[in-house]
């Protein structure tokens, strides 16, 4: 019994329904169709994670495109597997023009940054972290600091998880979103 | 949008709550569900296995299937899904072999036997200890030699006539149920799965004890 099996769909059917219809109304309802089948699933949540993990930048509409994604290319063969979700959330980030995207679409870009710039005469870059917060500030604080020292600056996306004091590992798993000149 | 990704699970909800509510005087706008299932099924991506699936492997590797033995894999496979590997096929023929290697049939109740379909073999298994009834004659019209093919029948039919025939024949026989359109004699030990075997023995104990 799906009520038994409480899988994840159908606990998340059972809560959104939950104050229009009785437990017991909505498995009347579903139970035919819960009963006899078996469902993997991937959430949002997971997508989130994973983008995490690949250091990428993610907002709700690239969750949607990469879930989507997912959906449609599944066949028997290939799995809901998090290979499959590693594929998708790559594939997606591959396919964004990060210098072209709308300040909108900016704005709803959440990640953690590192912006990388080299001083003059300087051997080793300097970085700074911008965490948790939008593409889009990430860019404005990137280019207030180029205007500062009158030098490109890279934006890059990092893995929130990894410790932050450990510059090498951060700047080895990161991402380059892309580079601000200084203007004028 | 979940609908743009034709996903059947939602429109089988979708179609069967739209049905259901009304019949069960249930007054809940159908569009209310409806926006409540669109905002649910976007943050999701679903891969659904149905009864098919299971049947398919089933039979393919030979065993017989009830319904009631389909939903029972599918409650296994789905509790025990990999987050990171998700389903497969190499999961559903894994979770077929695991609820069919765990089934002692001799000791499936009657209904249940009922409810398990699929083809059959019976091999007779002649002992030269046991002198055959000289009153029972197995006829060439449905006897291949040792071999019988049951097709299409249930398991609980197939046990009452091997009891008939090893009781009536006083010879020994091996029951197999066999994948489909599989010739009997061709491969039975190799492509059938043994499901029980019959022995006159079983029955005289049987009488004894009556």
């Amino acid at each position: 019994m799906s009520k038994a099996r409480k899988s994840f769909i159908y606990s998340q059917i059972e809560a959104a329904l939950a104050e229009l219809l009785s437990t017991e109304e909505i498995e009347e309802a579903l139970a035919p169709i819960f009963d006899q089948v078996a469902i993997a699933t991937i959430r949002a949540d997971d997508i989130l994670a994973q983008a995490q993990r690949l250091a990428m930048p993610m907002d709700e509409l690239g969750v949607l495109d990469i879930l989507n994604a997912l959906e449609s290319h599944l066949s028997q063969e290939d799995s809901l597997s998090l290979d499959a979700v590693n594929d998708q959330v790559q594939a997606w980030f591959d396919g964004m023009d990060w210098e072209e995207i709308p300040s909108e679409r900016m704005k709803s870009l959440q990640g953690d940054f590192l912006l990388a710039y080299s001083l003059p005469h300087a051997d080793v870059p300097e970085y700074k972290h911008a965490s948790n917060t939008s593409y889009w500030l990430a860019l404005r604080m990137a280019h207030r600091l180029a205007q500062e020292i009158k030098q490109p600056v890279e934006i890059l996306s990092i893995d929130p998880n990894l410790d932050p004091g450990d510059l090498e590992t951060l700047v080895a798993c990161s991402h380059c979103l892309r580079w601000v000149e200084a203007e004028g | 949008m979940s609908t743009a990704r034709d996903s059947f699970l939602y429109n089988d909800i979708q179609d069967l709550l739209e049905k259901q509510l009304p019949e069960h005087g249930y007054p809940v706008p159908i569009i209310l569900i409806r926006d409540i299932l669109n905002d649910l099924f976007d943050s999701v991506a679903l891969h659904v296995w149905s009864r098919e699936d299971i049947i398919g492997v089933a039979k393919e590797r030979g065993w017989p299937i009830s319904p009631e033995a389909t939903d029972e894999i599918l409650e296994n496979i789905e509790r025990h899904v990999d987050c990171e590997l998700g389903i497969t096929w190499l999961t559903v023929e894994i979770a077929v072999d695991d609820f069919y290697g765990s089934i002692d049939w001799w000791e499936l109740p009657k209904e249940k036997r009922e409810q398990y379909k699929g083809d059959f073999v019976m091999k007779l298994e002649k002992d030269e200890d046991l002198p055959p009834s000289e009153t029972y004659t197995f006829s060439p019209a449905v006897w291949q030699g040792d071999y019988r093919l049951l097709k299409d029948k249930t398991l609980q039919e197939v046990f009452e006539e091997a009891e008939r025939i090893v009781k009536e024949s006083n010879i020994p026989l091996r029951l197999y149920a066999m994948p489909p359109d599989n010739k009997p004699k061709a491969g039975v030990e190799e492509n059938g799965k043994e499901i029980a075997d019959f022995h006159p023995d079983y029955f005289e104990e049987e009488h004894k004890d009556e």
